[in-house]
């Protein structure tokens, strides 16, 4: 081949090509600078100070050592000590329930689902169907899928359930510190009107919701931000007068089982840190005076003269905060498909539409779904269980776990578990998960 | 071995192609593969090029089978084309078999002319006639509850063999424009040896130059004035993500029916308003049974002719489809109850939730530049109080 045409044969394949290239048809994403935010501190904020030494009276040594006093807590510590577990259950308000009562969340969600043959069936048995069976004999509970409950008639209920269990009560008590020896934890720093006292606890379950054990044993865990709101409730919502001139109808919320009583949900501000405390500060002042004003506003509608505010929640609405990195993470897909797991505590379920896979999954299709033991153990922290919507999940499912009938169950769950840790002196990570089953079947619970 | 070697023989090969262009239209789990043989077809690849100056690296099969027919006459026909199997087989039951149709003009060889110069300066013609497009169209009734109307409309396939039961072989003799096309081939073969060799050969086989000049000027008048006497009626609807501009889109697709059955939510149907003509049976989108994936471009990885553009999966951001709009009156959130689904569906952050006045109210309020109108809002909101609407040009 002569030069010339190698030459003339490169170039026209070299322009073909580069032709071809050019001539590419494809719709490439832009490539856009990441933004980075830099976090201004304030001047207080790096500086620290070294608390004294000091001798800590022990209160107490006991079995089990429940810290929150939530619907989760509360169920723990019932089923604990209902394994003959001496029980401590140490609650930082003057009520059990946590949102439940105190932030006036009302409605026990999540009760039923849909089994494999696709009926519809209640799920959420035990501790937590048994309170929900009081209050509703006690005419003090709404609706019989997903029940809306009196606040007051639900801290009277749950704090008989404890002392009928024989749990011995903290209340105005947090949990300030834990004691370890390594990796196992010993117990608690209380802090309270006492001063800081000391509980020595064989298990220890962190119920606090916002997982500050967890944390402070120094376990892993993920942060969520999450909208934060505060509840309210309406009075005389029954005396509206619809034939006054003028009359407009206004959003007075959902009803109560109290007659005239309703109590108004509110989402909130968006992406908020649950786990500042200048933040819940602003918050919780911030909302109280919107409510106030839009009651007011209410009450200037004509025919609503005589709606008033009953009350704000006495806890800030937090949704979530601190997630676990446990044993097993529970996933969307496990509580779409049916998942069994051999070390099942309990059973949830679904309260909300959701998209599983592209498709939309009405509430009233949605299955119900197994939690394992396992999601309830920190990887790290010995002797320590975790309930409540801090357990270990992915973030797809933090509507179903975050909500009350979630939380009865994976309570009652760590309370018998912790029991049997006790009774058989054995760790909790070796547990034998037939006898829990066993001992939750006795206590009610259902396990499908 | 007898029987392998009988099997295998190349004159088998177009019921093996058959067969596989059967399977591959089928939409199983590999819906990537979807109507493989539209990628085939040289006249859908030419027309595709030919109007939108660009193509993709899978043009280059069809490119081949160009260059093999350059050198084997209808090869494609011989040992690739399903649909002349298929015909060729119901052909063999037909009572008429010794018909022949020598008065009739090779329709397929001018079809491909038009639609290729009209092509050049603006919008294809014919793309509809393509076998493959026909073929793969049939079975796209195969992808989802479709209408009467789209079922019968894609029965191109069945109305072709029971045709060929009358007129034994009409479709590949004379309508086919891919065998058109490689007709054309053929004669553009012995020009080109004419015109470089000197060499006279076959002279009475060729088609005069002067009716391929006149239909190539009727072609070109065609492309040039037909996009501008089409008047759009304002239509509501919604088309596949990086769709091309609606006039040259209802004429360059195909209606092969590749992204319906692709499409694995099947939010991609055909479109059987009556508003517009042009556009019966281009893809349309529905979100009655899900929603556009953020992590999936198969439509336009499965589009043959370029109507759908090829994009990269992390572009759906700029891809509109429409956009979200929000009709308050049943909004649960509004309400009070605790339902954020609409936000948490939202993949590309359009969302947002304003307090307008206090913080009781929180309203959500749709982003229209970050919103693609994918629609997984208006498939979850369990108040259905959300709908994707077209976006105004």
């Amino acid at each position: 081949m002569k030069r010339r045409d190698f030459v003339s044969k490169v170039l026209i394949t070299g322009g073909a090509l580069s032709l071809g290239i050019g001539c590419q048809r494809k719709i490439e994403p832009v490539s856009g600078g990441e933004q980075k935010t830099t976090v201004l501190l304030s001047k207080a904020e790096g500086r620290t100070i070294k608390e004294p030494e000091k001798q800590i009276p022990v209160l107490a040594e006991t079995d089990v050592l429940v810290i929150g006093g939530g619907p989760a807590g509360t169920a723990a510590a019932i089923a604990a000590s209902r394994t003959g577990a001496e029980t401590y259950l140490v609650e930082r308000y003057n009520h059990l329930g946590g949102l439940w009562t105190g932030g006036l969340v009302l409605p026990l969600l999540s009760t039923h689902a849909v089994d494999k043959q696709k009926r519809r069936k209640q799920v959420i048995f035990g501790i937590g169907g048994e309170m929900s069976k009081r209050l509703a004999d006690l005419g003090m509970s709404i609706h019989e899928i997903n029940p809306v409950v009196d606040p007051e008639a639900a801290k009277y209920v749950l704090e008989e359930m404890i002392r009928e269990a024989g749990v011995k009560m903290l209340y105005h008590t947090w949990g300030t510190n834990v004691i370890m020896d390594g990796n196992v934890i010993k117990g608690v720093f209380i802090e309270s009107k006492s001063g800081r006292m000391a509980i020595l606890a064989k298990v220890v379950i962190d119920c606090t919701g916002d997982g500050d054990i967890f944390n402070l044993a120094g376990d892993k865990y993920d942060v969520m931000n999450y909208a934060i709101g505060l509840v309210h409730r309406l009075g005389n919502t029954d005396r509206v007068n619809t034939k006054k001139n003028g009359y407009v109808r206004m959003n007075l919320g959902d009803p109560t089982p109290i007659p005239g009583v309703n109590w108004v949900n509110m989402w909130g501000k968006e992406d908020q840190n649950a786990l500042d405390v200048r933040n819940l500060s602003k918050l919780q002042m911030d909302y109280r005076k919107e409510i106030w004003e839009s009651v007011q506003k209410i009450r200037q509608v004509p025919g609503h003269e005589e709606v008033f505010l009953l009350d704000t929640a006495s806890q800030l609405g937090v949704r979530m905060s601190r997630i676990l990195d446990g044993e097993y993470r529970l996933t969307l897909e496990d509580t779409m498909t049916y998942k069994t797991f051999n070390d099942v505590i309990g059973i949830s379920g679904a309260w909300t539409t959701i998209m599983y896979k592209g498709k939309k999954i009405p509430t009233a299709e949605r299955p119900l779904w197994q939690i394992p033991y396992r999601s309830l153990l920190p990887r790290k922290t010995d002797n320590l269980l975790v309930a409540g919507r801090c357990f270990c999940f992915e973030r797809e499912l933090v509507e179903d776990t975050r909500i009350i009938g979630t939380c009865l169950v994976t309570g009652h769950g760590a309370g018998a578990a912790a029991g049997l840790a006790v009774k058989e002196r054995e760790n909790t990570r070796n547990l034998n998960t037939e006898k829990l089953k066993l001992i939750l079947k006795q206590q009610g619970a259902w396990l499908g | 071995m007898a029987w392998l070697k009988r099997v295998l023989r190349l004159s088998n090969l177009r019921g093996f192609s058959a067969l596989l262009a059967l399977v591959l239209a089928i939409p199983f789990s590999w819906k990537g593969l979807t109507g493989f043989f539209t990628w085939l077809s040289p006249f859908l690849m030419l027309n595709s090029i030919f109007s939108l100056k660009s193509f993709v690296w899978l043009n280059s099969i069809a490119f081949l089978i160009l260059v093999i027919v350059l050198f084997r006459k209808r090869w494609f026909c011989h040992h690739i084309c399903p649909v002349g199997w298929s015909c060729d087989k119901v052909s063999g039951f037909s009572k008429a078999k010794t018909f022949t149709y020598s008065r009739i003009p090779d329709i397929g060889r001018w079809l491909v002319i038009l639609s290729l110069a009209a092509a050049v300066v603006g919008i294809p013609l014919f793309m509809v006639l393509d076998p493959m497009a026909i073929f793969n169209g049939f079975f796209t009734i195969l992808s989802g509850k479709l209408s009467p109307a789209a079922i019968i409309s894609l029965s191109g396939f069945p109305v072709l063999l029971l045709i060929h039961l009358f007129f034994p072989g009409i479709w590949c003799a004379k309508l086919c424009p891919l065998g058109g096309l490689q007709l054309l081939i053929a004669d553009l073969k012995i020009w080109f040896i004419r015109f470089f060799r000197k060499e006279n050969i076959e002279p009475a086989a060729i088609t005069s130059g002067r009716r391929y000049f006149i239909m190539s000027g009727i072609g070109l008048m065609a492309g040039l004035t037909i996009p501008r006497v089409l008047k759009l009626p304002s239509e509501n609807i919604l088309l596949p993500p990086a769709a091309i501009e609606p006039v040259l889109f209802n004429s360059l697709c195909c209606r092969c029916g590749n992204c319906s059955r692709a499409c694995p939510t099947g939010i991609i149907i055909p479109n059987t308003d009556f508003v517009n003509v042009l556009a019966w049976m281009t893809p349309r989108i529905s979100f009655k049974s899900g929603y556009c994936l953020e992590t999936c471009n198969l439509c336009s990885q499965v589009c043959p002719s370029g109507a759908i553009t090829l994009f990269d999966v992390k572009a759906k951001d700029q891809l509109f489809i429409g956009t979200a709009e929000i009709h308050l009156e049943n909004c649960l959130l509004l309400n009070n109850k605790e339902c954020v689904r609409c936000k948490e569906s939202c993949k590309f952050d359009a969302l947002e939730f304003v307090a307008e006045e206090n913080i009781l109210n929180v309203t959500p309020v749709v982003n229209t530049k970050k919103c693609v109108g994918c629609g997984a809002c208006e498939v979850i909101c369990p108040a259905n109080c959300i709908a994707i609407k077209p976006l105004q040009i």
